[in-house]
């Protein structure tokens, strides 16, 4: 009797000891909320704050910038799910905006109002506004970002020229703004105008390394996006300082990272729009040393097809023609380059075109002389540029 | 002071050391209390009645004993006569159901009653009774299985065996006649091992049936067929199958000495011998394979392994057990390598996701939203709006469900079971979504892993799979991830050290043997396995002899 009592009171206390651990750290998905985006942008304040500001709903704080987190999916009852399975809900994400100083204060206001809180595991998309950066260094802005454990580094950095709520609304519906800018970013392969995608981590090592770097710029116009050039930020205040067009990131694409696809439009002599579609390009900037004196070649191969030629009569695309055409092209290729190196050296005075890797590869010595005031003193290198393109085909047409 | 940590992780690091060492005590009082309870129990009471006394001769009192001992048995039946030629009277005793009445009529009464002794040999054994019974075994009574018995017990007991006795007036000696001749049934392929390819037989309940099934898989001298008496009450056959050349001598001695030391009144099914055997009590894996086809029983006596066939039972023991065996299939070997290897590893992967599938699930929807996918995560959430209960209380509610109509339809008589499977399957799987008391999510998790489970092939091993399931599910409930991983880790470590009749259960992944990675995961090619598997030490180690 004994014995058989000591026996149920062992296994009794194994069992209450898994049980008392209860279920640990639970949190269940449909208790929490799931943001993918997330903007930043100068104080503004919203109707909601005013409003509950005037009841003397307040914190001590600086109206220094307004966060803007995209929660998906927009919470909806049961009920209403059930009602009317056809309706779907207008908009499949939900913003939230709040005004404070410091980013990680206003995530937890966030929890004073909605009953699920925030997880940043989904964050997809970061939008900092040209405004906010040009005041604030994206260190102070992205301090907390970067610190956060639920962020994951592989999130995506993006600039907007105006405001980064904006940058995450939408007109269609069913559409997540920021899952929509994170795609867009895949179709590098079919344009030269969008640049490599700077994720945190590569802009947390951009900012450690001092140099200049680009972000991708988002326009926006009723509540409409596109990607649009590139923002400018210079490495020794971190702050933007200026925006590259899209025809300079073409130009850009061409010797600083690799163009996979795009289409370079030119003029025929006569006129005619005449379009290449490169396929497979390779691009080497060479750095030289005479003493003081630091200067650049830049070496481009380009290969590709003649996508489109509006020449009319049209013109057989013979073997002559093509050397033509390739000389059109490879002008037409010198000029962007030319305008994006006058921007680079002359307008914003910085490298942003990885002319400091390779000096900094082939003459560490000289690199560590001038990487003190590197932006300046690129301002002033001399920069020579060879281009050499190639049509290989000139699609399916048959004349 | 201050570098001594605070009370709280005294107290931590305390549990932390006395938590595996009560586990490791509490075990040990478990196995030591099934021991004791084993051992102690009073030898079975001889039944009074039954006192063995010696045939007399004299047929009055022979008669009247033999009465008393068995005659109030309903199925008893007496039937006494006169030996023709003589004034000898007889009594045949046999039991009604048991014994075959073709054979009492035709070739025992119609000998005694019509032919009698021929006039020649009549007066020769009237002075000496012994040469009656020689005359009868030789030259009347035309069977080929005739025994003689002088005791009144052994009398009886061959009787109530299916026997036919024969009691002779003026013998001091009864003849028993034939064997018992039960109902059987046909050789028919076995219900809960079907395949696609491959013989359609399998094991019936009688013990001649299947040990002639063996017999007859092919000429083969080395097949040696050892038979043995267990139980106290109910004595049973049981036989112990190997191969003489190939099997491990120490594994035969092991088992004969695990079987001479069977004590139970009455093994009724294979699976009794099976929970007598075994290494392990407490372990959810079976150490031995029950299986119905003879073939797989010849494959496991080729590869040095040896089989327990017991009477009235058709599922064979096969032993020693590995894990890996568990996951194969026949057919894996009848199909060629190619198909057999990916089916192989399909069986694996479901094994895995019938063991972790809702653990998982209850992890990653509970603790880690972070490790799901995006957009997969976004589904799940609106899937699940308005669900009320956390995901392992769900995910319990459906596999539960899911158990009891598993189980059902076992129980559920044929016609019409698989409508009342359809019935439940609509009502958990669609109704409890629309009703929301599911998300559609986990009906796709329990569904794929109550198939999962199916899908392997020895039946029992799926119950295991599916037990440990549940442990799966609380330990992720508990821990999430970190829980679950500390339970595959606490699978992997008991598999480690379980062993069956000998040899480690998860060999040949640990210990490590690489030639027998040839009929692992992948199934090479038969050419390329020359050797017999190096884990059950077999004598022969080459395929090919």
């Amino acid at each position: 009797m004994k014995r058989s009592l000591y026996f149920v009171l062992r296994i009794a206390a194994a069992i209450l000891l898994i049980l008392n651990t209860g279920c640990w750290s639970s949190n269940e998905i449909e208790d929490v909320s799931v943001y993918v985006g997330l903007g930043l942008d100068v104080a503004q304040v919203s109707e909601f704050e005013r409003g509950i500001e005037k009841q003397g709903a307040s914190y001590p704080r600086e109206k220094v910038l307004t966060a803007t987190v995209q929660i998906v999916p927009p919470i909806t009852g049961k009920g209403q799910k059930q009602g009317g399975s056809s309706s779907t809900p207008s908009e499949a994400y939900m913003n939230e905006k709040l005004t404070g100083d410091s980013i990680i204060q206003i995530f937890r206001q966030f929890s004073l109002r909605r009953d699920r809180p925030l997880i940043g595991h989904h964050l997809k998309v970061i939008v900092v506004s040209s405004e906010l950066a040009k005041r604030y260094s994206l260190e102070q802005i992205f301090d907390f970002i970067l610190r956060d454990n639920d962020i994951r580094p592989s999130c995506l950095v993006l600039v907007s020229h105006r405001n980064a709520f904006e940058a995450l609304s939408t007109n269609e519906p069913g559409e997540v703004p920021a899952l929509y800018l994170a795609g867009l970013v895949d179709n590098r392969y079919r344009s030269n105008k969008i640049i490599p995608p700077v994720t945190l981590i590569k802009l947390d090592s951009a900012m450690q390394s001092g140099s200049s770097f680009l972000l991708q710029n988002v326009v926006t116009a009723q509540n409409d996006h596109k990607f649009s050039g590139a923002g400018i930020f210079k490495g020794s205040t971190k702050k933007w300082v200026g925006e590259l067009s899209q025809l300079d990131l073409e130009g850009l694409s061409w010797f600083s990272f690799d163009v996979k696809g795009g289409a370079l439009k030119t003029y025929a002599p006569e006129g005619y729009s005449i379009t290449y579609e490169p396929k497979n390009s390779k691009s080497k900037i060479i750095p030289k040393v005479e003493g003081n004196d630091i200067s650049f070649h830049i070496k481009v191969s380009s290969e590709g097809r003649l996508i489109e030629d509006w020449s009319f009569p049209e013109i057989p695309s013979s073997g002559q023609y093509m050397r033509e055409l390739e000389k059109q092209f490879e002008k037409e290729a010198r000029k962007q380059i030319q305008q994006v190196l006058h921007k680079m050296q002359h307008v914003y005075r910085v490298d942003v075109g990885g002319f400091n890797k390779q000096l900094r590869i082939k003459y560490p010595k000289v690199w560590n002389k001038v990487k003190e005031d590197w932006d300046e003193t690129f301002s002033n290198i001399p920069i020579t540029y060879e281009i050499d393109m190639k049509i290989t085909d000139f699609g399916s047409s048959t004349d | 002071m201050s570098y001594l940590p605070n009370w709280s992780l005294l107290v931590q690091a305390f549990l932390l050391l006395i938590i595996p060492i009560l586990l490791v005590l509490l075990s040990r009082v478990i196995r030591k209390s099934l021991k004791t309870s084993m051992d102690s129990h009073s030898k079975p009471e001889k039944e009074i009645g039954l006192t063995d006394v010696p045939i007399s001769g004299t047929y009055d009192s022979d008669i009247a004993s033999i009465r008393k001992a068995i005659g109030d048995q309903a199925d008893v039946w007496i039937r006494e006569m006169v030996i023709r030629g003589t004034e000898i009277r007889a009594a045949l005793v046999y039991v009604d159901g048991l014994t075959d009445n073709d054979l009492i009529d035709t070739h025992l009464i119609a000998p005694l009653i019509l032919r009698g002794v021929a006039e020649e040999h009549r007066t020769s054994f009237l002075d000496s009774p012994l040469s009656l019974s020689t005359y009868l075994m030789e030259q009347l009574i035309p069977v080929s299985e005739i025994k003689k018995v002088t005791g009144l017990q052994a009398f009886t007991e061959g009787i109530l065996f299916g026997k036919t006795g024969l009691l002779v007036e003026g013998l001091p000696e009864t003849l028993l006649i034939g064997s018992a001749n039960g109902k059987s049934r046909n050789v028919e392929e076995p219900m809960s091992e079907a395949l696609l390819r491959g013989p359609r037989t399998g094991f019936t309940e009688r013990l001649s049936d299947n040990t002639g099934l063996l017999r007859r898989h092919g000429q083969n001298e080395s097949l040696v067929l050892t038979k043995f008496e267990v139980g106290s009450r109910v004595k049973k056959s049981l036989v112990l199958a190997y191969m003489r050349d190939i099997v491990d001598p120490n594994l035969v001695d092991e088992v004969t000495l695990r079987i001479q030391n069977i004590d139970i009144d009455d093994p009724i099914e294979s699976g009794y011998i099976e929970q007598l055997i075994e290494d392990n009590v407490l372990s959810p894996f079976q150490q031995l394979q029950n299986t119905e086809r003879p073939d797989r029983v010849i494959a496991g006596l080729l590869e040095g392994r040896a089989a327990i066939l017991l009477d009235g039972t058709p599922f064979a023991l096969v032993l020693p057990v590995t894990f890996s065996m568990l996951l194969q299939s026949p057919e894996d070997y009848y199909e060629r390598w190619i198909p057999g290897s990916f089916i192989r590893f399909l069986r694996f992967f479901a094994a895995l996701l019938a063991l972790l599938a809702p653990a998982l699930y209850i992890s990653f929807i509970s603790f880690h939203p972070g490790l799901i996918p995006t957009k997969l995560a976004l589904s799940i959430i609106e899937t699940r709006q308005g669900v009320p209960f956390p995901s392992f209380i769900e995910a319990m509610i459906m596999e539960i469900s899911i158990e009891i109509l598993r189980e059902a339809g076992i129980r559920l008589p044929k016609p019409i079971g698989p409508a009342m499977g359809i019935v439940g399957g609509l009502i958990i799987g669609d109704a409890a979504v629309n009703a929301g008391i599911v998300s559609p999510f986990l009906v796709i998790v329990v569904a794929v892993t109550a198939i999962s489970s199916f899908t392997i092939p020895v039946y029992s091993a799926g119950i295991t799979l599916r037990i440990l399931r549940f442990t799966g599910m609380l330990c992720a409930a508990a821990l999430g991830l970190f829980g679950v991983v500390m339970f595959f880790l606490l699978i992997c470590s008991h598999l480690v050290r379980l062993k069956s009749f000998g040899v480690p259960y998860v060999s040949p992944i640990v210990p490590y043997g690489l030639s027998d990675w040839k009929d692992l995961f992948i199934r090479f090619p038969l050419k390329s396995m020359k050797k017999r598997p190096f884990m059950f030490n077999p004598k022969d180690k080459d395929r090919r002899n």
